[in-house]
């Protein structure tokens, strides 16, 4: 950016202003599903039929994750359509000062070799999941520490954290959807199971397995109710899953928003759990049976107290509708509005910096050219 | 959705008050039939209020299945979509006819539901008894089943103690696979739905509670459990002789 001119700059902003410029998402290679990188494949997706051009980047040439052919519609060479693809390895991105690049939480590396190549783009923290972000880096370090001033975050209760460790850091918040014509309720509610879907604990199951024996030895009378979990089942399957399930369990400690209860809400399924500290800002006692992260024992009497409920008909309708309430921010027209304001804003800011930036440019050439003369 | 019209016979053998918390329960618009006899008879209609509506049939014998069945063939009077045995020691919860009528409008197929039993201790009066237990058969049942929730004939071999009381019948069973046989002293209620599903009727769980049933010396399940054990064999015995081929089986003339 040395021998940048006010030209150039001014070429900068009419780029910017005309829409004539490239978001890349660095994305992991994961060969297993990921709702973060699903998530961030739908945000891509999302810009790109909305105008904005969008570019997911993987590090190796040639990698595409598989098991996204199964949401996405392919070309004839396998190319998802509406996210195109480039790679990190092959080293000739064609990055410029108009584009911004957009970081997974958990990648400080990419974040530092950027800051170290100075890279001409805006760069931003995409976050999605809270836990990972000083996990990932060393003690001390923060994000301001690789020239990055902001982050697009997917829930409330994460950009709360975000701004009480890192409080220089500005925080938007952009919206995942979940498909509602994927996860819907029965079509009669007598066909629900009394049938526990779960996805087992971070750590291997150990956590869940130990909630479900214990809510087993505490509800010994509850031993006909089976525990169905879902480990490795297509998206259809897993979502049939949910629809004949009466109840969902969430076990997720660290979750970024948590979207299996919204899965579960779709689908009328009731939910007991951890909010994960994502899902603080939709989960409630009106909308779950909702228990301290960590709890075993209290989830295991949770799960007690649901089933007990439901087996009794004691639900209100009130709890149905406020499960409802919960998805309403997570539909495609809250993420395409989320998205379509979210880097309409970033646009804004980027031309306010440029603009400063063209000011300096103009100044030290003035300055250049009046000490010129005065010499 | 509209709400069922429900007939509930209560065999009442011996006096009890009990029986007027259980007449109690029944949520309104429903029929009553109190099927007793001739020795509690004055006793049960000297304490009723005048203007109950408690239909009362009285028979000579006191034995279960006389009464049940004296209580069926009355309840032809009336015109009803269920009937519901009732334990004059159990109680009808608030939503059962809710749920019953949610689930026989869904599953309009199906002949006898068989809802859960929230098993109380009868010591337990508060409004909403501990809850000690849930009718284990009727639970763990459907479970095993071929098909998620139906009773079928194998599970049914298996499974020897699921409640006739608590489960709403339709009227038609009664015409088409016959009633309770008076000759049996227990087993006669697993006899009963064993005989149901041989001939191809339709019995599917509800995975949701309707009644409190409490333990106490009244109830069958205690009674038999104070009898010897070769008796009890031998009755079971009796109940499964009749339908020990399975619906399904290929029969070989070889």
């Amino acid at each position: 950016m040395a021998n940048i001119s006010v030209k150039d700059l001014d070429g900068v902003i009419d780029r910017l202003e005309g829409g004539e410029y490239t978001n890349y998402f660095f994305l992991p290679d994961f060969e297993k599903e990921s709702g973060g990188v699903k998530l961030a494949y739908d945000h891509v997706k999302c810009m790109n039929e909305n105008g904005f051009n969008s570019v997911v980047i993987h590090q190796k040439e040639g990698f595409s994750p598989e098991w996204l052919k199964d949401y996405y519609p392919t070309d004839d060479e396998g190319n998802f359509e509406n996210i195109p693809m480039m790679y990190l390895d092959s080293g000739n991105l064609p990055i410029n000062i108009e584009d911004f690049f957009f970081i997974p939480e958990g990648f400080p590396n990419i974040m530092e070799n950027l800051a170290k190549q100075n890279a001409p783009c805006k760069r931003i923290v995409f976050c999605q999941n809270w836990y990972y972000i000083l996990n990932a880096m060393q003690p001390g370090q923060f994000w301001n520490h690789f020239g990055i001033t902001d982050c697009m975050s997917v829930s409330q209760s994460q950009t709360d954290y975000i701004k009480m460790i890192m409080p220089q850091i500005n925080c938007k918040q952009v919206y995942g959807q979940i498909p509602s014509d994927v996860f819907y309720p029965p079509e009669k509610m007598t066909d629900k199971k009394m049938q526990v879907a779960f996805i087992p604990s971070r750590d291997g199951g150990m956590k869940a397995y130990n909630v479900i024996k214990t809510f087993y030895a505490m509800f010994p009378h509850f031993r006909f109710i089976q525990f169905a979990e879902v480990k490795g089942l297509p998206r259809d399957d897993y979502a049939q899953l949910l629809r004949e399930s009466a109840f969902f369990v969430h076990f997720d400690e660290v979750s970024s928003w948590g979207t299996a209860p919204i899965e579960a809400f779709l689908s009328k399924t009731l939910v007991a759990g951890w909010d994960g500290v994502g899902g603080r800002e939709y989960m409630t006692t009106d909308n779950m049976w909702i228990v301290p992260n960590g709890d075993i024992i209290r989830l295991a009497m949770a799960i007690g107290n649901m089933i007990e409920t439901f087996m009794t008909d004691e639900i209100g309708e009130e709890k149905y509708s406020a499960m409802e309430a919960a998805c309403i921010n997570y539909s495609a027209e809250s993420e395409l509005d989320s998205i379509i304001t979210t880097h309409n804003e970033y646009r804004s800011e980027r031309i306010v910096e440029i603009e400063k930036l063209r000011e300096m440019v103009s100044n030290a050439v003035e300055e250049t050219k009046e000490s010129e003369n005065g010499e | 959705m509209e709400n069922k019209k429900i007939t509930y016979i209560i065999p009442l053998h011996k006096e009890d008050e009990k029986v007027f918390r259980a007449i109690e329960s029944v949520p309104e618009g429903a029929d009553i039939i109190v099927s007793t006899t001739k020795d509690v008879e004055d006793w049960f209609c000297g304490k009723l209020e005048q203007d109950s509506k408690v239909m009362t049939v009285v028979n000579d014998k006191s034995t279960y299945p006389v009464l049940v069945n004296a209580g069926i063939e009355y309840s032809k009077k009336g015109e009803c979509d269920l009937i519901n045995i009732l334990e004059y020691d159990d109680t009808i919860l608030p939503n059962a006819h809710k749920i019953v009528s949610e689930y026989s409008t869904d599953w309009d197929d199906v002949e006898i539901y068989c809802p859960l039993a929230c098993i109380v201790v009868e010591e337990d009066t508060t409004d909403k008894p501990t809850l000690v237990g849930i009718s284990n058969e009727a639970s763990m049942a459907p479970q095993m089943a071929e098909e998620f929730g139906y009773f079928d004939f194998n599970m049914m071999l298996k499974t020897n103690f699921i409640f006739l009381n608590g489960c709403y019948i339709k009227p038609s069973v009664f015409e088409d696979y016959g009633i309770i046989k008076e000759n049996f002293d227990m087993f006669y209620d697993y006899e009963f739905l064993l005989r149901v599903v041989y001939n191809g009727g339709i019995i599917r769980s509800i995975p949701k509670a309707t009644h409190f049933h409490a333990i106490n010396e009244a109830g069958a399940f205690e009674t038999q459990k104070a009898l010897p054990k070769e008796t009890r064999e031998n009755w079971l015995g009796a109940a499964r002789r009749e339908y020990f081929f399975e619906d399904d089986r290929e029969i070989s003339f070889e």
